[in-house]
Formats: structure tokens, sequence, C-alpha cells
């Protein structure tokens, strides 16, 4: 029997109900850059344990590191004994049979979990490197090359033993150009990967290239007109837009999304797939944080919206089926987030726009609940007779995502993935507002 | 745990041949609470220990970090750390120096009246349970209730090789309150929270309800508001507001290792970059605050920064290595997340000092503008631009409050909007507590009196 199986079942003979628990190990090797500078190397060990017992309903966690036996069962003893302190969630309906898990190629990488600290500094020095042959106007700020390896085991009392490796191998780097006593924005790049094909010299360069846009920035009047979302913005826009179709807060009634099944709620252009089993995904796991088996599901089919994200608990409560996005037993996450390509080139799109802005950083507010989109554009181009003309100074960018969504008006042929778990196209929408600095 | 284990830690670092090396020990437990219409959604206890270790080879930094924290995984983590200071000491250009301080011997632990550890937790839960039924009495347009309680206790042990054993000892309690009103297919959101180096006695007070009140008053009064058109406009900003912009779009320019990059305040140091109504300080007090800092993750003692004194820069905040590097003296900011991580330069609680008007006054001798309350997160840059949600916004015109808008941001640039600072308060208040994240999370807290000045208010829709 392995611990988490011990825990489980320690916490039964205490006169819990069910028990589920999660054991992860992870070692992480970091190099770190800032201000031009490799700063520092670290090596992290890390390990938690994370058990939940529900006893008549209701429902108590408890967490450690130092993962000893010894330990272990203290911490389902302290489980079990807030447990008796609360009152029982009457939502709740039990914890998931164990279902045959698939098979999702690419988590684990061996060339990953075997690199040396030198082999990493060795991949901060390029990125350095690779940034300042961009320009001498550039100064990476902060940077960082990871490689992390991890593995995950769980148990339930319904019987659920599953346990999986990942390796990861991540690059960032937010950079600052400066020239003549101007200081621009701060530009951000980063790639993330379950496996090597991390070019850290891509990174640096893009974020330094990034950087020297920011430079020289000319002020746009106020107009209405077309926004097209460069595969950051268009992430960002995608994760808020992934908690509206979260079954937990269509449940929680937080989601202007609830009762829109079957309805269009997006331009027939758009189509959004959550796949947690994703060859390679950074998102992707055999079983989600509840042990359920994760899949591919149609979220929105040419602009329809065909399901919700739900766990057991949010299925049960909206009669729905669980399409393994649990976060944990109550709530629920997004996993890659998947968007169809366009049929146009990037080049294409911006072609086609009378008067717009393509904007590649968005630094503000997508709010899911009432659709609220108000923020800065960052990196941004403004476009004029289908020609991009110059850099933008401090200008807003003020819509809501519901309409804008209904607005796509194109979509890239090229997609990208983010470090953020979405892989996405260039989208292009119509009908917003961009307010200057007047 | 015995600390002449550290100590042994720190001595064979050296031996290995660090020049300097420093073990962090740390222990954290604490308690959750979320309750939601009723329901309690999450609870639970955490526990964690652990230890980094900092060396420093010939210039070069190696860390590592342990979650097993015997002496022998110590000696394990220092040789691990060695080796990384090893590895990165050939890609190393510059060596890095600390400047020197006292090697302080010290004890401190957070002062609360009634440290939660102490409460049982079914009284913890209770009370959660209640505040969260205060937020659903609003009646039917109240479609999401989120009450979080967190409480935590954080012991810190620092030794480092030149004789330091610094343990500071926090204790911390939050409350925070979302709730969501909807009504005609429009879904109002707001969000309040309370806390700091506090005790259960923020629960016991009227504080945590009167947090729940203000989020849930909030929710139903903007259901029906309107989303203002955007430009650039006079604006009266409330405590809360304010302490978001000097900290995010002003604060983090004055940190050391942001002004090594070149940021908007480089070199700026004697020079004015407010108006001269404007002060701000940087303070490892108040006790009570989020970011009470008695010492650093340095083991440096922390004093108050004067960042703007009447408008002229003054100083900058510092870790032992950029004030090295800059020439000047460590202020006891560098601080970490966790034993997992090496620390930064951080603030600890930034705010502006009061001024002479009366809150009112300002508001009553503003002819046209907005008064801007309250903020939820946003963003800002080195060159001091800044976007800003605001929680609410209120029309001002002949010196009344007209209606109310939501979805409102603010944005533009701090050094500007410092500049046109034209009336500052008297009504000084410190305790926003939040969670500042710069790579690492660390709890931070800030605040300021009403000020006016210009700003670009903007809308989404």
């Amino acid at each position: 029997m392995t611990l988490v199986e011990e825990v489980v079942k320690h916490a039964l003979k205490l006169g819990a109900d069910e028990a589920h628990a999660v054991l992860t190990r992870s070692r992480d090797f970091t190099v770190e850059i800032e201000v031009d500078e490799i700063s520092r190397v670290s090596f992290i060990v890390r390990e938690r344990l994370s058990v939940a017992v529900i006893k008549e309903r209701r429902i108590a966690a408890a967490s450690i590191s130092e993962v000893s036996r010894e330990a272990a069962l203290k911490c389902v003893e302290r489980a079990y004994r807030m447990a008796l302190a609360l009152k029982p969630n009457e939502h709740w309906g039990g914890l998931p049979e164990p279902k045959p898990l698939p098979r999702v190629p690419g988590l684990y990488d061996p060339k990953v979990a075997e690199l040396t600290a030198e082999e990493i500094v060795e991949r901060g020095k390029l990125l350095l490197e690779a940034a300042h042959e961009v320009s001498d106007k550039v100064a990476v700020m902060n940077a960082s090359v990871t490689c992390s390896t991890s593995e995950v085991e769980a148990a339930s009392s319904a019987g659920l033993h599953a346990f999986e490796r990942h390796t990861g191998f991540w690059a960032m780097a937010v950079t600052v150009a400066r020239e003549a006593g101007q200081v621009g924005s701060f530009a951000y790049e980063a790639d993330a990967s379950r496996s090597l094909d991390v070019d850290v010299e891509a990174v640096a360069r893009e974020a330094a290239r990034k950087a020297l846009e920011s430079l020289h920035l000319k002020p746009v009047p106020s107009f209405k007109g077309t926004l097209v979302m460069d595969y950051d913005f268009a992430a960002m826009l995608l994760s808020s837009l992934a908690a509206a179709y979260s079954g937990y807060n269509v449940w929680r009634g937080s989601s202007p999304l609830a009762s829109k099944l079957g309805e269009a709620i997006a331009s027939e252009r758009l189509t959004i797939i959550d796949d947690g089993t994703l060859p390679g995904g950074l998102r992707s796991s055999s079983f989600d944080g509840e042990g359920s088996p994760t899949m591919r599901k149609v979220v929105v089919e040419r602009g329809v919206l065909r399901t919700y994200l739900n766990n057991t608990f949010t299925a049960r409560l909206l009669g729905m089926e669980p399409t393994g996005n649990a976060a944990d037993l109550i709530s629920v996450a997004p996993s890659n987030t998947i968007v169809e390509p366009g049929d146009m080139s990037v080049e294409e799109l911006v072609s086609g726009v009378k008067r717009g802005l393509l904007v590649s950083r968005f630094s503000g507010m997508i709010r899911f609940q009432d659709g609220v989109v108000s923020g800065t554009a960052k990196q941004a181009f403004y476009i004029e007779g289908g020609e991009k003309k110059y850099p933008v100074r401090e200008c807003m960018v003020s819509c809501n995502l519901y309409e804008l969504l209904k607005n796509i008006s194109g979509l890239s042929r090229e997609v990208r993935r983010t470090p953020y778990g979405v892989i996405t196209p260039v989208i292009r929408a119509e009908g917003v507002a961009f307010v200057a600095k007047s | 745990m015995d600390l002449d284990i550290l100590h042994r830690v720190v001595e064979e670092a050296c031996r290995m041949g660090a020049s300097y090396a420093d073990v962090r020990l740390e222990e954290v437990e604490g308690v959750n609470v979320t309750v939601r219409k009723g329901s309690v959604e999450a609870a639970a206890v955490s526990r964690r220990m652990g230890a980094g270790v900092r060396v420093l080879v010939e210039g070069s930094w190696g860390f590592s970090s342990t979650e097993v924290v015997d002496e022998a995984s110590l000696m394990e983590a220092v040789r691990n750390a060695f080796k990384m200071a090893r590895a990165s000491s050939t890609a190393r250009r510059r060596r890095a120096r600390l400047a020197e301080v006292e090697a302080c011997r010290d004890r401190v632990r957070a002062r609360v009246r009634e440290d939660p550890a102490d409460v049982d937790p079914g009284e913890k839960v209770r009370l959660v349970l209640e505040l969260d039924k205060l937020a659903c009495s609003y009646g039917d347009v109240i479609r999401d209730v989120s009450i979080r309680y967190l409480d935590g206790r954080d012991r810190r042990v620092f030794v480092n090789s030149e004789g330091a054993e610094v343990e500071v000892e926090y204790v911390r309690t939050y409350l925070s309150a979302y709730v969501a009103a909807g009504e005609a297919g429009v879904i109002s959101p707001a969000y309040e929270s309370v806390g700091g180096v506090r005790g259960f006695e923020l629960m016991r007070g009227d504080e945590a309800r009167e947090a729940v009140k203000a989020a849930a008053e909030r929710a139903v009064r903007l259901l029906k508001a309107r989303v203002p058109k955007g430009g650039v406009s006079t604006v009266v900003l409330d405590n809360k507001l304010l302490a978001l912009i000097v900290h995010e779009a002003f604060g983090h320019c004055a940190e050391a290792d942001m002004v090594l990059t070149g940021d908007v305040l480089t070199g700026k140091l004697g020079q004015r970059v407010a108006s001269e109504l404007v002060t701000i300080v940087d303070d490892p007090l108040p006790e009570y605050a989020n970011g009470w800092t008695p010492y650093d993750d340095e083991g440096v003692r922390a004093r108050r920064v004067t960042i703007v004194e009447r408008g002229v820069l003054r100083e900058y905040m510092q870790s032992r290595e950029t004030a090295a590097e800059l020439g000047m003296e460590p202020t006891g900011n560098a601080r970490a997340q966790d034993y997992s991580y090496a620390p930064l330069v951080r603030m600890r609680n930034t705010y502006m000092l009061p001024g002479d008007w009366r809150p009112e006054e300002i508001i009553e001798e503003t002819r046209e503008g907005f008064y801007l309350k309250g903020a939820m997160g946003g963003q800002a840059d080195a060159n001091g631009d800044f976007m800003f949600n605001v929680q609410e916004a209120w029309r001002i015109e002949g010196g009344e409050l007209k209606e109310a808008y939501r979805g409102v941001t603010v944005s533009g640039n701090a050094l500007e909007v410092l500049k046109s600072v034209d009336a500052v308060g008297r009504d000084l208040k410190i305790g926003f507590p939040g969670m500042c994240g710069k790579m690492q999370m660390v709890p931070v807290d800030g605040g300021g009196p009403h000020i006016r000045c210009r700003i670009i208010v903007g809308g989404g829709r």
C-alpha cells in the first residue's frame, strides 16, 4: 500500500465517510537573470500532501510539506477534526467512481528531467546574449529559465489510484528599452513546453523587439474601430471567457452564460475546444483534480455554446456530465484552451482594417461577470487603410467581451501556444472604442 | 529545531569556500474557510516547513531549498547551493557584493490581542457563515457571495555566516468578501478585504461586518449604474485607490533593483518628481499593517525610507546587494515569499503622508470631475505608466456628488499624476492589505489620505 492509499484508509478508520488524497513531488532548476546579469541559480525541492475528508457531507482539507508517514497521518487527523467543526454542504453528492483514464502522450520528457545546473545556466546565458544582440538599448530586467520534474499520485475511498509524471520547461523575459532619457514600457515574452522545444533565444529576441517598439510612441485621437488581438492578448481574453463557461461559475450565478447552452454567443467564426488530452499540452494530464479522466470537448462550436466545464460536483448540480475539469472536489478549471484557426494570414487581417489597433499586450480588466473590457493597450500599433502605421502611446481599449465575441471578423491561420495553456490564432473584432489621452 | 544546526550549516558553506552564506528556516501554518451562500465550500488547515540556503561563492549566488529540515538534508542543501553558485560563476560578469550591516541577534513576535490559533475552528466557521448570511440579506438580486477567511502564523528564523540570528514570528488574519448582484442581464461584482498583522479580534468587532456590508451595498448600488465616457479628468481619489497608485505605479520604480535597470526614477535623486504637497514613505511600521517587517529576510533591521519628501526624490528601497552596487545603505527591504525563494527588493507599507484639507472640503472645492473609490487590481510599468480598475466612481458637479458609475478604470503616468496633485487630505489611513506579486508574493500594505489630481478615466461597456 502506498502512502496516499494509507492516508485514505486512515481517514475512513477515523470515521470519515469518504476521503481523497493527492501527493505531489517536484524538483526545479532555475536560472534567474536580474538587471542583465545571471543573478542566481536555484535548486528547489517541494513535496505536498493534500487530503480531503468528508463526514456527513462536511468537507474539510489539510495539507503538509515534509511528508513523512507520521506527519501524513496527523494531517488526516487535522482534516477530520476540521470537518467535525463544519456544517454539511447540502450540495455534496459524493466522490466520483474511478473510470478508465486516457493515455496522454508527451507529458514527460526524460531529456528535461536529465538537464544539469550547468546546462540550465548555459541556456540563461544564451537568452541574455540574444536579447543584447538585438540592441544595446535593451536591458533584460528579469528573466528565467526553469526545468521542472514532478510526479502526482492520487487515491480515494471510491477506489481511485492514479499516478503520473510530468516535466516542464519554461523561459520568460521582461525587457525594457531606453534611449536618450526615455524609458519604454515593460515588454514580456515567454514560452513553455513539456519538452525541450522552447527556443530561449527566440523568447529573448521577441522580448527585445517588443521593448524597442515601445520607444518613440505616438498618440492617437479617440476613435471607434477594429481591434486586432495578437496571440498574448487573445490568450488573455480567452482565459477570462473560460471563467464564464466554468460550470462552477454558472451554478453560482456569476456567469452571464447561464441558460445560454445551444445559443449563439459568438461569431460563427469562433470554435473553442477544451482538451485535457492534448499530446504534450501544458495543461494536459490523464486525470483531473478529483481523479476523473480528462477529455476533449467542443465548448463553442461555430459560435454556439455547447457545454460548460464540469467536475462531478458541478455536473450533478447542473444536470450534466463531468468533463474532466476538476480543479479540486468543488471548483473547476480549464485544461488546454484551443481556438480553431481561421483562413487569413496576419497580414490579411491587418490589410482589411480601415482604422484600428493591433495590440500585443493588454494591461487591464476583462471581467467575465459583466463583460467589461477596459484597460491600456501596450505594444500596440495604429492601423489605417490596411497598413501598420506607428506604435501607439497610452491608449485605452474599451468594449464588452460578449459583444466583442459576436463582432469577430477574422482569425489567422497561424496559431501559437502561450504559456497560459491557450493555443490561439490572432483574432480580429470590430466596433471597439479606443480612448486616447487627449 | 535546535538553532545551532543552522549555524553549523552556514559554517559548512564557508568551509567549502563561500564568502557568505545564510539560511532561512520557516514554519507556516494556517486555516482558511470559504463560505458561499450558506455552504462551506472550503475549509482547510495547512502546515509547511522548509529551509532555504543561499551562498555567495566568488561573487556568484547559489540557492537551494528543501522541505526536509533535519541536519543531513540542510547539509545537502548547502552542497546543492554551492554547486549552483559554481555552475553560474563562469557566466557572471559582475561580482555580487553585500553592503556591510550590523549582525543582529533578536527575537520579535507580532503582538495580537487574540491569537487565531487559540480559536476553535467551529467558531471561525460560525462567524464566516454569519457574514455570508449578512451578504445574502441584501435581497434576491444577490446572485453570488464568497466570504473567505484566512489566518496564519509564519515563523522565520534567519542565520548568516556573519553571526546574525534573527527570529520573527508573524500572525496574520484576513477576511475578504466577494458579492455579485444581478438583474436584467447585468451582473455587478464588488469586493472588499480587511486584515493584516492582526489577531482574531478582526472578526470580533465591526470591521469584518462593515467590509461585507460595503461589498454588498456596492454590488447592489452599481447594478443600475452607467459606464462613463473616457477622457482626462480632475479626480478626487480615496485612500485605497491612492494606496494602489502609490504602490504599483510609483513605489516599484523606487525599488533599487528596478532603479538599476534604468527605470523612470533612475538618476533622479534630489530632483522634483511630484507636487510639493507630496511626501511618500515606505515604512516597516505600523505594527498592525500587513507589510510589518521588523527585520527583512537578510536579517537587516528595517527602517523607514522617505522616497519623496515635499515632491523631491530622496531615497530608494534597498537590499544589501543593491546597496553595495549603488554605494548606498541597506534599508531592510529584502523580502522573500518563503524559504523556497531568495529575497528581492520589495515594499512593506507604502503610503503618502497627510496634508491639511478635510476630505469633504476637497470634493466641495471641485467644480467638475469624478470621485473615485476603491480598487480591484491593475498593472504598472517601468516608465510609471499604470492602469487600475476602480470599484466605484461618482461624478462631481459644483462640489456635489451626482450619479455613480461602474466598470471604471484609471490610467496615466505616476509622475505626471503626482505632479498634478493640488490638494492632500488630512485623513491618513493605512490598512489596505494586499499581496504584491513581483515574481514572488509578499504581504504589503499601504495608504494615504484623500487627494485631488488629474488622471485619465476610462470605462468598458
